[in-house]
């Protein structure tokens, strides 16, 4: 193996995107959580796990589980193209590697991003309650004679960077590919050789050696 | 087969399969798909907060105090914490001032599906030690009303403008 030709953003891609789902898989860590109260209510949030509890009830959205396998199975599969592709770039099916793989996490991370802003625009904007995207708030409601000041605490946790440094290795491994791969090897394109006119077959002597074997 | 042909099939295939999977699955009910179960969730909204019942009373000092005890029962299957009780405590008959009190015991947290004593503290104002005194001596069925009331639970402050009657009481003569 050529180490110079390792495209070594992609290979590092592919650890972190490998990372990401076994910390899914093992651990369903969430990139951003939301806490209100103590233990009230609870949102463990990522494109690859969904866990949310209200006063100690699990908040089934079947769908999100659904979109979460679909987010694993990209990821997995971004995995392994990076790393297939990373180890051998110069393949003839080495491009098509990268431009399936380097997409995904990007998408993936991007996504997830604008919908927790939507999520908190339309929250804050249909029923009132800002829900910070990071950090600490009170809400204020009033039902009847009763008002409630509810405390709520939101983060993004490690894994939320560790899916940012993925999605930023995959673009890097694209522009590595483009900028440091594809000019110190370019590829040539293939040229057609003229077809050479083929003379009429002679038939030649028999040499001596044939007709011995004969 | 050209490989860049493959490789767009799966990332085809690895977005709409699950979702398409979905779809036939709930096709009977596409709202189940997106929505939570909200009878469960509000059933159990229902058990999570703890029934108070009055329980007893204690003099702690006869002429400026008294301890309510309530009994509070957790039905949930979690635990619950009363962090802080202040309030401001009334003569219902005659609306007189008669102190301020606190929940003494706190914080005090209540085991899943068991109940504990919560004690209410009422410290007595001169005003409200001669309205008891004065009208309500001997009394048996002596009720006072909380006002301003705050409470925190679980971390959350919850502040009712509403009166909570607190009885019947009995005063010694």
């Amino acid at each position: 193996m050529n180490i110079k030709l390792v495209n070594w953003p992609g290979l590092a891609c592919a650890v972190t995107a490998t990372t990401l789902i076994l910390l899914s898989f093992l651990y369903a860590s969430p990139w951003w959580q939301a806490e209100v109260g103590d233990d009230v209510a609870r949102a463990n949030l990522s494109p690859l796990d969904y866990n949310a509890d209200l006063i100690g009830t699990s908040i089934e959205i079947p769908i999100l589980w659904f979109i979460n396998l679909s987010c694993k199975l990209a990821f997995i599969a971004c995995a392994v193209a990076f790393f297939v592709y990373s180890l051998a770039p110069r393949k003839s099916y080495s491009k098509n590697l990268l431009n399936f793989a380097y997409k995904k996490p990007i998408i993936i991370f991007i996504l997830f991003v604008v919908m927790l802003v939507v999520a908190s625009y339309i929250i804050g904007n249909f029923t009132g309650i800002g829900v910070p995207l990071y950090g600490a708030s009170a809400l204020s409601m009033s039902v009847g004679g009763v008002t409630a000041n509810i405390p709520i605490s939101t983060s993004f946790t490690w894994v939320f960077w560790l899916a940012a440094a993925t999605a930023v290795l995959a673009l890097v491994a694209k522009i590595y590919d483009w900028k440091v791969i594809s000019p110190a090897f370019p590829t040539t394109p293939s040229i057609q050789e003229p077809r050479e006119t083929k003379a009429p077959e002679t038939k030649k002597p028999e040499t001596k050696k044939s007709s011995a074997k004969k | 087969m050209d490989i860049g042909k493959i490789l767009a099939a799966i990332s085809i295939m690895i977005v709409v399969g699950p979702l398409a999977s979905a779809v036939i699955l709930y096709r009977d009910n596409v709202i189940a798909l997106i929505m939570p179960d909200v009878e469960d969730i509000m059933e159990k909204f229902e058990e999570y907060f703890p029934t108070v019942e009055y329980a007893d009373y204690e003099i702690v000092d006869p002429e400026t105090s008294f301890r309510v005890l309530l009994n509070m029962t957790n039905n949930s299957d979690d635990t619950f914490t009363f962090d802080i009780m202040n309030f401001s405590a009334y003569c219902k008959e005659h609306n007189t001032f008669l102190g301020y009190g606190y929940g003494e015991n706190l914080p005090l947290t209540i085991q899943p599906k068991s109940s504990d004593i919560f004690k209410l503290l009422i410290t007595f104002t001169q005003g409200g030690q001669t309205d008891v005194e004065t009208f309500h001596r001997g009394e048996t069925d002596f009720y006072v009303i909380l006002r301003e009331v705050t409470i925190v639970v679980q971390g959350i402050t919850v502040e009712v403008a509403d009166e909570m009657d607190i009885g019947p009481i009995e005063i010694p003569a």
